[in-house]
């Protein structure tokens, strides 16, 4: 193309009066800030992460330019048009309109991240050989001002033959300029391809083009050999430091989440008390009274008070993936997993695990081997997702003292134990099904290490702010209506004879669930729990936290003081027939061990089964996830249970 | 309010998350086995709408 040609590229973006919409595709290389710029295209907020494949689904936002509606879509990170992995595939199917449902984009908007052009090249000058109305977004221009390097754009323009606009997505720089230019895309001539997209010798071809086109357009200024990055790497990726390094950041984000979140958890226990006795007041004597006392205000609260505990979890889990951090310890835990059957790539889903299992699933999609695909799958289950955390926490709280180990809380390690405990069952199992039904060589692990940038606030912020709301919908929805129900089957049926003065206790003995809980007992009185905790645990197949609403249900039900705070109700429970304390840190133990290696989460059972395969294929390998997980943790709940007993530490009932 | 009253609006309450659960319930299994028959699958327990 001419420089005439180019000229008239720039030039020709004019007005046009007729509305129209528009479907336009956002592409590029992983990490080159799609979803940044997709957020500050559309000013939809998506979680943006340092690593590769967290754009496992694409999404869809819409933003209106003069009068041209947009739909823009949000494509998983991709390399090269040849998908090396399920989400790269996802993303093409997209881009050339052989994903069902979706229409082919009418404008691709292919996003560079200007402080790697080579690479981002490549992928760049392929969909540009499609031959449709394209737009590249040279993004993070800052960092090329801030390392003294120019790019000369025009130039560039005129070696690609499409529209290309600097952009800081980062700081919505140019970002008017490019919604014009994608507005007007379609109406500018189309590119025409110059290497063709076919065998290993065009590959050759394409990098000596593109080192030609990087050698034309960019001036750098000589670098400094030896960065602050660098320096910090020396350390973050050592062999030992590394992994000591990592350790350490898990300690501190447990210390930060009892220590941190005591003052607002504490709040909230004195709104709900507050809302207790309000309540009371109220209401006269009777059935509605206790509903909102013992079964809404119990219930929901017992969970409500653990929400400032997983603020902070996500606040941490955010401010690890944003600062780059994350896929160093990816690349630090690769050395150790290698030897197990998995790689680094299989660490981002066991990380995003900890907050849900649910996404972590999902992102196994960036493992190209099946069998350690399946493999992460399986596994990512067991580690400890932010469900799990009220569990843990009330149990911690009631049967741990609160004391201190150098400068670490006992009760902070006992948490991180648990985490520990999750972790090395996964890697111990997927080493298992590595070396048994899921036999195959492992690859090596590519990954790119993003570089460290300070987090945005707002960013982070909003992050958090949406696991907070997913949090508050489910206890005002599912825990919401969960404990109305247990309240009915723990207040019905009432006792014939109520003159007779029928306590609390045999009033719930009698009851629906208490019947219930009768039958369940024997299965669960192996692993030293009662039938309120067999109750519990049965409850909270639908959802872990269940597990704790239901705790606060039945003790609300069972104690004449509608006010004293579950932790408190736990320690004073009395085993009915020995008189002896029902709950002890044995027992504790136990049971969070149970709660580590129990799949009790519908909504995983359902991703297991669309991510195996789907069909009966997908049912058969989430009946063995579930099947093996639920076997796992009775034997491990059993055996903490009968070697407390035997070393003497104290059982239950 | 009498105790036979709050009886009553403590039935409805009741039946009425009773009703919530079944229709949650019914929408999981509805996903899972859309799931399972490879279609592509939405609402509850699909995902997303997690812990």
């Amino acid at each position: 193309m001419t420089t005439s040609a180019a000229a008239h590229l720039r030039l020709s973006v004019g007005p046009d009066s007729a509305p129209r919409a528009l479907r336009v595709a956002l592409v590029g290389n992983p990490n080159a800030g799609k979803s940044t710029l997709f957020n500050a295209l559309t000013g939809m907020q998506q979680r943006v992460a340092n690593f590769p494949g967290v754009t496992v689904e694409h999404a869809e936002g819409v933003f209106v330019h003069e009068q041209t509606t947009v739909t823009l879509i949000d494509l998983p990170g991709t390399y090269s048009t040849a998908p090396q992995s399920p989400d790269e595939e996802i993303a093409l199917d997209v881009l050339t309109g052989r994903r069902q449902g979706v229409p082919a984009a009418d404008v691709i908007v292919v996003v560079l991240d200007a402080t790697n052009l080579e690479r981002n090249l490549f992928f760049a000058t392929q969909v540009i050989e499609l031959g449709r109305p394209t737009v590249v977004a040279l993004n993070r221009m800052d960092r090329v001002a801030a390392e003294g390097t120019r790019i000369d754009v025009p130039e560039m323009i005129h070696e690609l033959g499409v529209v290309v606009v600097p952009v800081t997505a980062t700081k919505k720089h140019g970002v008017d300029r490019l919604r014009h230019a994608i507005a007007r895309a379609t109406s500018l001539p189309r590119p025409v391809p110059r290497i063709g997209l076919g065998d290993e010798s065009d590959v050759e071809r394409r990098y000596t083009w593109i080192s030609g086109i990087v050698e034309r357009c960019v001036a750098r200024r000589p670098a400094n050999p030896r960065t602050t990055s660098d320096r910090v790497d020396a350390w973050l990726l050592h062999r030992v430091w590394g992994l000591a390094a990592f350790v350490l950041v898990l300690l501190l984000v447990f210390q930060a989440m009892f220590t941190g979140a005591r003052p607002l958890a504490d709040g909230i226990a004195s709104l709900l008390t507050m809302a207790s006795a309000l309540a009371t007041q109220a209401l006269p004597p009777g059935d509605l009274r206790s509903l909102v006392v013992d079964g809404v205000l119990a219930g929901v609260g017992s969970v409500l008070v653990f929400l400032p505990q997983i603020a902070i979890l996500f606040l941490f889990i955010g401010l690890l993936e944003d600062s780059g951090y994350m896929a160093r310890a990816a690349f630090v835990m690769d050395r150790y997993l290698r030897p197990l059957g998995l790689q680094g790539r299989s660490f981002i889903p066991l990380v995003s695990g900890y907050a849900c299992a649910v996404p972590g699933i999902m992102a196994t999609r960036t493992i190209q081997q099946r069998e350690e695909r399946l493999a992460t799958i399986m596994v990512v289950p067991l580690i400890s997702c932010s469900a799990r955390l009220p569990v843990y926490a009330l149990l911690i709280a009631a049967f741990v003292p609160a004391v201190t180990v150098g400068v670490v809380s006992l009760q902070s390690l006992t948490m991180l134990g648990m985490y520990l405990l999750g972790t090395g069952a996964a890697l111990a199992m997927a080493t298992l099904f590595r070396r048994t039904l899921l036999r195959s060589d492992t690859r090596a692990l590519i990954i790119e290490l993003p570089r460290y940038s300070v987090p945005s606030a707002r960013v982070l912020l909003a992050s958090v702010w949406q696991r907070v709301r997913i949090f508050l919908r489910r206890a005002g929805t599912v825990i919401f209506s969960i404990s109305i129900l247990l309240w009915a089957l723990a207040h019905y049926p009432k006792p014939r004879d109520v003159a007779a003065g029928v306590t609390p206790e045999q009033q719930l003995s009698q009851s629906a669930l208490g019947r219930i809980g009768h039958v369940i007992e024997p299965a669960v009185r192996p692993l030293g729990y009662d039938w309120k905790i067999g109750v519990s645990m049965v409850a909270s197949f639908a959802a872990r936290e269940v597990f704790v609403s239901t705790m606060g249900t039945i003790y609300s039900a069972s104690s004449d003081d509608g006010t004293a705070a579950l932790v408190q109700r736990l320690r004073a429970e009395r085993d009915a027939r020995t008189g002896r304390p029902a709950y002890t840190p044995l027992v504790a133990i136990g049971l969070m061990v149970f709660y580590v290696f129990a799949l009790m989460c519908t909504s995983t059972v359902a991703i297991t089964v669309r991510e195996t395969g789907g069909g009966w294929r997908g049912v058969r390998w989430a009946a063995l996830q579930f099947g093996y997980l639920l076997v796992l943790a009775y034997g491990a709940a059993f055996v903490v249970h009968r070697a407390g007993l035997a070393l003497g530490f104290g059982g239950g009932t | 309010m009498t105790a036979d009253v709050q009886g009553v609006v403590a039935i409805a309450v009741v039946a009425g998350a009773a009703l919530y659960v079944a229709r949650r319930a019914w929408l999981s299994w509805r996903a899972a086995r859309i799931a399972a028959t490879g279609e592509q699958a939405s609402g509850c327990g699909s995902g997303c709408d997690c812990h």
